[in-house]
């Protein structure tokens, strides 16, 4: 038997799921959590499929991930219905409901927080709202785990055909619930005291003020905190290495087996789980402020912002949750109902740093700046700084309906359990990256640097494989400065993970300051990392979401602002430091080509080009 | 007169929604139709995004969309 589990956006479906299949997946208090299907079994009947679907307002699509699931209703076929619908808005989630009906399918509706209903003094008539759809009803809590076995029972047994509702138009559909609402809900109190804290959070004037504190808190304790640890951890592995080496020498064993063990295994993939920390105090702040719904009123406060950047406040989320892990924020860029704006979006994502790269500036600000905190403070001013040059110059305004429509969510307390998990989830993702692609990584470096055309060279790294490779690649970085082969091949290991580059240079040099002969070097080092294209499981879901084409087009343009951003922080340096006029003029001709490559991409990209405005204006003439 | 006009916490009827059709169908789908109650609950800096209740629940719009929305008190 398949059950279909479908509701609104934000209801509480992906809670009861979890529940029903004992199950763990995230959730989150704002609109599009759940953006594919989840399928699971009910646990204590295997037998019985329970189906997890993106929220929806109607059948008719209005967002992809909308789009998405009502393309997934027409397609599959189910048994039942368990329409989830939030009591304390049952007056919306009702239109839903009437069109259900539609399928003519068994629906069973679960009335779910009716624990927060009490509080709000609202009395369900549960009888008259099964008379007049001809459906069962029974009140859930997902969260307080109230009445869980007998809405399955009761969807299991529900065999009632819904009452077909005849009316198509939204307005006469709603007019129609308006009109039995007062007997279905008695209301005793007036509805949604004005929120206090809300009062606070979205004031005119403390609301920026209140969010630049909780992202700079966020991001400082993240640094700070997560720092002290990674290096604690760091010491640790360089430790163990240091005695297991001198057991293995002890033991006797042979010079490759001692080297492949500590330089591959212990210092390069223990290297990276010195990342850890970061990124778990990253995820706990990000999850909390997902749970309480601040995520949606940071959009709220940041539309106008946003809307000057050509872009909506929509994008707000996907950018926050970027923060954290690319993949995710790819994913929330599925509530975007403009294509060309999701685009973009999905293109200025990942100069936006990453739990991982994050992780990794901080490593390497400790192993070349003597951890200033300044160095991650100003990647992220220079990562915000090139967003929005690009999205205000690079994509011209262009035919964007420009609505900005989303669901303000209550205030909830965050759930310490949801929090747990994302952390564990994190720590499974992190073990099974370093067990996976950092592992190869690491083999394949260290294959690379201890062997050449005769073989083992007995640790002779300047006659292996990887030293002709870094020869022959290392020009390309000339002009930023890069002139050891070292960071040419830090830079490719990075392809697949950024991990790869701590892990390369752990392995490379003890010395990572020595391969830059200026701070100012070391530091377009970090900007070329920051804006280079992201690891191969973000660009994968970017394949999955624009297809090869764009994809294409976008590693190629990431590259290319890598570049320019690395080299013209390198040639400032070298002006402050050689007060050379002749550069300038350098400068000048790089500025020169950047306009030319700018037109070039313009035309390219056919993002938002004139064309566009063209075609914008006869959409609008011909409606 | 327009939604966008009303008072802070006052409330209206819509009687006219002029927004276009995609973002009519947006509104009407959410519980924003004609005949429905909509009360002005904030105002963003420089009043150009505005949080109104309907139908029990919060909805963020912007100054334009709420501009196309024709309210009587």
């Amino acid at each position: 038997m398949r059950i279909l589990l479908i509701g609104n956006p934000n209801c509480g479906k992906t809670t009861l799921f979890n529940l029903l299949t004992g199950q763990y997946q995230k959730t989150g208090n704002f609109t599009g959590v759940t953006t594919e299907e989840k399928k699971g079994f009910f646990k204590k009947n295997k037998d019985i499929e329970i189906i997890d679907l993106p929220g929806i307002y109607s059948l008719s699509s209005v967002s992809l991930d909308q789009e998405k699931a009502i393309e997934f209703i027409k397609k599959n076929k189910f048994d039942k219905i368990i329409n989830v619908v939030d009591g304390t808005v049952l007056e919306r989630s009702l239109y839903l409901t009437t069109l259900l009906t539609t399928l003519n399918l068994p629906i069973t509706v679960a009335v779910n927080m009716c624990d927060e209903m009490e509080k709000k003094h609202l009395k369900l008539n549960e009888d008259k709202l099964e008379s007049l759809f001809n459906v069962k009803v029974v009140k859930i809590s997902a969260v307080k785990k109230i009445n869980i076995d007998k809405l399955m029972e009761v969807s299991i047994l529900n065999d009632k055909t819904p009452r077909f509702i005849n009316l198509i138009d939204a307005t006469a559909i709603y007019r129609f619930i308006e009109d039995k609402i007062d007997e279905i809900v008695v209301k005793k109190d007036s509805l949604l005291t004005v929120d206090k804290i809300d009062n606070v959070l979205l004031n005119n004037f403390l609301s920026i003020p209140i969010l630049v504190i909780v992202l700079s808190f966020m991001f400082f304790v993240t640094n700070k905190v997560g720092g002290y640890f990674s290096n604690q951890i760091s010491k640790t592995v360089d430790a163990i290495s240091n005695s297991v080496e001198k057991k293995f020498i002890y033991n006797g064993m042979p010079t490759w087996f001692i080297s492949l063990s500590t330089n591959a295994l212990i210092k390069g993939v223990g290297a990276v789980f010195s990342f850890l920390p970061q990124i778990l105090i990253l995820f706990f702040f990000l999850t909390i402020i997902e749970e309480s719904g601040y995520a949606s009123r940071i959009a709220y406060i940041l539309d106008r912002t946003f809307k000057c950047l050509n872009l909506s406040g929509k994008a707000v989320i996907p950018l926050l949750v970027a923060s954290g892990c690319s993949v995710s924020g790819i994913m929330a860029t599925r509530t975007i109902e403009n294509e060309k704006e999701r685009k973009k979006v999905i293109f200025l994502l990942p100069f936006v740093p990453c739990g991982a790269k994050m992780a990794l500036f901080s490593w390497l600000s400790i192993a070349l700046f003597k951890g200033s905190v300044f160095i991650s403070v100003s990647l992220y001013l220079l990562s915000f700084f090139v967003i929005i040059v690009l999205s205000k110059f690079l994509f011209k305004k262009s035919a964007f309906d420009g609505d900005f429509i989303i669901e303000i969510p209550p205030l909830r307390m965050p759930r310490l359990k949801d929090v747990f998990f994302v952390l564990t989830e994190k720590i499974k993702e992190f073990m099974l990256k370093a067990g996976s692609v950092i592992f190869i990584v690491s083999l394949v470096i260290w294959g690379l640097s201890n062997f050449n055309f005769y073989g083992y060279n007995n640790g002779k790294i300047e006659e292996s494989f990887l030293y002709l490779i870094g020869d022959l690649i290392k020009y390309i970085f000339y002009p930023l400065g890069f002139l050891k082969k070292e960071i040419a091949i830090s830079l490719l290991s990075g392809i697949l993970a950024k991990e790869g580059i701590v892990e390369a240079l752990k392995m490379l040099t003890p010395n990572v300051k020595s391969l830059f002969d200026f701070s100012f070097t070391a530091y377009s080092f970090l900007t070329f990392i920051l804006f280079s294209p992201p690891c191969v499981a973000t660009l994968s879901i970017i394949r999955k979401e624009v297809g090869e084409k764009s994809l294409f087009k976008m590693i190629l343009s990431w590259i290319i602002i890598a570049y320019l951003v690395a080299l013209s922080i390198n040639l400032i340096g070298f002006i402050y430091y050689y007060n050379s006029y002749l550069i300038l003029l350098v400068i000048l001709v790089i500025i020169l080509l950047l306009k030319i490559s700018i037109t070039f991409y313009k035309k390219s990209f056919n993002f938002c080009t004139k064309s566009c405005k063209r075609k914008g204006i006869k959409w609008k003439i011909k409606r | 007169m327009r939604l966008s006009d009303l008072k802070l916490n006052n409330s209206g009827i819509v009687v006219a929604m002029l927004n276009g059709k995609k973002e009519r169908d947006k509104l009407n789908v959410m519980g924003l139709t004609i005949g429905s109650v909509v009360t002005l609950k904030r105002r963003a800096m420089f009043k150009k995004t505005l949080i109104i209740k309907v139908r029990d629940f919060y909805l963020a719009i912007r100054k334009e969309t709420a501009d196309k929305i024709m309210v009587e008190i």
